[in-house]
């Protein structure tokens, strides 16, 4: 390479315009390569070897997560209150909630974190058809999850199960339904990833916003049996 | 002055017996720690179950910061052991390297 060439460039933070550097023998490239752009392979790492190994994005959802963790132990501390207080458990008169298809739907559920699993993997290896095909699984799966729950409600609903019947159905619309709202967030952020991996797939904020979701995804997912074996099984 | 820097003194402490006789007065007799520690000493299935709940909810800040705190621990460690395992020559400069070579040229 000739010297005068221009090999990188870096962005003063005072006046935020973009400097050239020109090229010298010897000289190793800037470690700090100036804000992400659309194209950068780690938008909160800007050099991946010398850039942190957890991402800001990371970080952050992280921090989201525990507090969503947080929120669902005050629902399960309040719902082993009424189920530890109670010596019959549902009371009496109550219906009994459908164990045989919410075992199936756990399995759908458990399911669908593999196919998430498929999907990471193929957006790391840059398999765009393998990014969107996972996404599509994981969504499908997530909307069947919602829809086999939503019938099973609507049945026990019909059976006198309501949300004022009692503490029991209180309980269990409470904590199932916060549950079921967590799914339908998730399943709208897949949709979102997945018909918006079409044309910047490849961008750096299209990937960490496919991790984040992702993360989101496995965080409903590892919940649910918790509290499948909570509310059901207990 | 003096005076009355005494009186103000009397009035204060007159003040603060009164304050105080009233508190007593007013004071239940029983006093719970909290507003839902009630019962604790019998051994029925509501105070069992409280007595749970708190546990769990206790237990669950802990549990939830030490699994991140300890996922992050082993991120930067493994980060950390990959960065050790490739050769020198491969590994980035720090700054104060670059400095130094700047300075050299």
């Amino acid at each position: 390479m000739p010297r005068g060439d221009v090999v990188s460039s870096v962005v003063d933070v005072a006046t935020e315009q973009r400097i050239e550097i020109p090229a010298r023998p010897g000289m190793p490239p800037p470690l700090f390569m100036g804000p992400p752009s659309d194209q950068d392979p780690l938008p909160s790492s800007p050099n991946p070897r010398t850039g942190p190994p957890v991402s800001n994005a990371r970080l952050g959802m992280l921090i989201f997560l525990a507090f969503e963790g947080m929120f669902f132990a005050g629902l399960i501390g309040a719902f082993l209150v009424y189920r530890l207080g109670s010596q019959f458990w549902p009371p009496v008169g109550q219906p009994r909630l459908p164990i045989l298809v919410t075992w199936a739907n756990t399995a759908i559920l458990l399911f669908s974190s593999y196919t998430m699993r498929d999907a990471l993997r193929a957006m790391r290896m840059g398999d765009r058809d393998g990014l969107t095909t996972g996404l599509s699984w994981t969504a499908l799966l997530g909307t069947t999850f919602l829809l086999v729950q939503g019938s099973e409600w609507l049945r026990l609903i019909r059976h006198g199960l309501t949300l004022s019947a009692g503490i029991y159905g209180a309980t269990f619309y409470t904590v199932i339904g916060c549950h079921g709202l967590h799914v339908l967030g998730a399943v709208i952020w897949l949709l979102i990833a997945r018909f918006g991996s079409r044309d910047t797939w490849c961008s750096a904020r299209r990937q960490i916003g496919v991790e984040l979701c992702g993360m989101y995804w496995y965080f409903v997912v590892a919940l649910w049996p918790v509290l499948f074996a909570l509310v059901y099984l207990s | 002055m003096r005076y009355g820097v005494r009186n103000r003194f009397l009035l204060l402490a007159a003040g603060v017996v009164v304050v105080a006789a009233a508190v007593g007065a007013l004071l239940p007799v029983d006093a719970h720690a909290c507003s839902v520690c009630w019962d604790l000493s019998s051994n029925d299935l509501s105070s069992r179950a409280m007595n749970w709940s708190i546990l769990f909810l206790m237990a669950m800040p802990f549990t939830i910061v030490g699994s991140i705190g300890g996922w992050l621990v082993y991120k930067y460690r493994h980060s950390s052991k990959v960065e050790r395992q490739r050769p020198a020559s491969d590994r980035p400069l720090s700054t104060p390297q670059l400095i130094q070579k700047e300075s050299v040229h």
